[in-house]
């Protein structure tokens, strides 16, 4: 076994460690049961908005846990070796320091976006037996991903600018409410004509973009496909643009 | 690859939901079938808005089911609608739902939600509309109640057809998979634990082997998460260890050769 994947093993390992991932598994794979409270009838067959507004409701409180696990892992799991020198530590050994990032934004973001696609799955199903619009599973799967992936990035520069982990989860905290009070103020906004101040703060939170889109929020906002996927895209370029900077920083700029 | 006990328990904890999912109640009858005093009125024109249709009707539950689960239907169904028109169902003053235009045809409307909830998704409606029936969901838990909803057509240009009631008991119609899925992979669970525990034991058995054995034997603990920075690098100092053990091995034999070779040749005693 590579240096890489002993590694990565011993991150999977910190991060997941008993009852971490057991706990987080059943609550990803009972959050959905909340559905049945709301008490809608699925049975019946799933257009795209429907489908959309039923993976909304059954999986919502499944991404939170999701964004909760990134902020431990990527506060506690990155954050914390760099505070404590550990980092410095396992970079004597033959594994270079992208690879190192790399181990450690796999088990603290890439295996609970993982958990989040797989555990609630089978209740999802369960209560809509005929669901098989798969095309919106996949696209409320890639909304999710490219909103997160903004903290994500955000909260790794942060780790390795700062070295401390509570100020890395501080920052993703921040940005995450903000991007929710913001995205209320600006639909606000959007509802009485200026539509600019959404788009931006849809950037933060693509989900907005697609309950206006399907007309979650009523017929007078109104947001065409095109856009949607257009800005849910730029969403995930930045993310991955702001991942890639925390590579670039790690690599060039970070003294351990 | 090493199996771990926590394999068995994750799906066990995953099951565990479906299960729960699956005990759940659901239909247990078609709606329609508890009805009582569902009344047929005829729709009307109510100036120049269109058509309005009041029904009110006195409904007794069937004691035979759980009212606590009991939701109530509204059904509309109207017929001979041309022109554009926008439908809004109301009950009392805190339920209204507008509908999209339609231009030709039957008009089905739908919508699907309790009065007393905060948010109602049009997605509903529109499924609603698919179905061909309209609706409205209000939970009742009361042996007897009266009912009064209202359909306003308006902007129609001639329409007729009926409202009336009905009730049922409708929960979430759960898979009739999800059981037998539930127990299969609380069995897969079950017997993974169960494999890593085993496996774990027999790793925890004193090495009486030989040297060798140091590579076969999996740890005493596959699903003890390293703990500290110690348990962190161990496996870089075993890897090192090795590395370090097999260099003075060689170097051993090689000096043996040597001192073989030595004596071969009278060099040592």
């Amino acid at each position: 076994m590579s240096a890489f994947w002993r590694f990565l093993k011993i991150t999977v390992q910190e991060d997941f460690r008993s009852p971490v991932a057991e706990l987080f598994a059943f609550l990803m794979a009972l959050a959905p049961l909340t559905l049945y409270v709301s008490g809608p009838d699925y049975s019946s067959s799933f257009t795209d908005a429907q489908a959309f507004s039923y993976l909304s409701s059954a999986l919502g409180l499944s991404a939170f846990l999701f964004l909760i696990l990134i902020f431990k892992n990527v506060s506690f799991g990155l954050g914390s070796d760099l505070e404590k020198g550990v980092t410095a530590s396992f970079l004597t050994f033959p594994l270079s320091r992208g690879k190192y990032l790399a181990a450690k934004l796999i088990s603290g973001a890439l295996l609970p976006f993982l958990m989040f696609m797989v555990f609630p799955l089978p209740v999802v199903f369960a209560f809509a037996p005929r669901f098989g619009n798969l095309g919106a599973l996949f696209l409320y799967w890639g909304i999710v991903a490219c909103g997160y992936l903004i903290i994500i990035g955000l909260m790794t520069l942060v780790a390795l600018a700062t070295k401390r982990g509570a100020t890395s989860l501080i920052a993703g905290l921040a940005l995450y409410f903000a991007s929710e009070f913001a995205s209320a103020f600006a639909l606000f906004f959007a509802l009485r004509g200026n539509k600019t101040a959404f788009y931006a703060v849809s950037l933060l939170n693509p989900s907005e973009l697609w309950v206006s889109h399907y007309k979650m929020l009523g017929a007078s906002l109104t947001v065409s496909s095109s856009v949607a996927y257009a800005l849910t895209l730029a969403s995930g370029i930045i993310g991955v643009a702001l991942v890639l900077a925390a590579f670039l920083v790690f690599e060039r700029v970070v003294q351990l | 690859m090493r199996i771990s006990y926590r394999y068995g328990l994750l799906l066990l904890v995953v099951a565990l939901p479906l299960l729960l999912a699956s005990l759940l109640p659901t239909y247990v009858a078609e709606s329609g079938d508890l009805a009582a005093g569902a009344a047929d009125v005829p729709l009307f024109v109510n100036g120049s808005t269109g058509m309005r249709a009041v029904v009110m009707s006195p409904v007794v539950a069937n004691s035979s089911v759980d009212l606590d689960r009991y939701e109530l239907l509204l059904y509309v169904n109207l017929t001979r609608f041309s022109g554009e028109a926008q439908f809004v169902l109301y009950n009392g003053s805190s339920l209204g739902w507008t509908l999209p235009r339609s231009s030709t045809g039957v008009l089905y409307a739908a919508a699907n939600a309790s009065p007393t909830r905060f948010g109602l998704g049009k997605a509903y409606i529109e499924r609603g509309l698919v179905g061909g029936k309209a609706y409205e969901v209000a939970e009742l838990n009361m042996s007897e109640h009266l009912v009064n909803a209202t359909a306003v057509v308006y902007a129609s240009e001639g329409a007729s057809g009926t409202v009336y009631l009905s009730e049922s008991q409708r929960t979430l119609p759960v898979s009739p998979l999800a059981l037998p899925v539930s127990l299969v992979i609380m069995a897969s669970g079950v017997v993974l634990a169960a494999a890593g525990l085993l496996a774990g034991r027999r790793g925890e058995l004193p090495r009486s082997r030989g040297g060798s054995d140091r590579e076969a034997a999996p740890s005493t603990s596959p699903a003890k998460p390293a703990a500290g920075f110690k348990a962190i690098v161990s496996p870089f100092c075993a890897g090192a260890r090795r590395v370090s053990e097999k260099k003075w091995m060689k170097e051993e034999e090689e000096g043996e050769r040597g001192l073989g070779a030595s004596r071969a040749c009278g060099a040592i005693p």
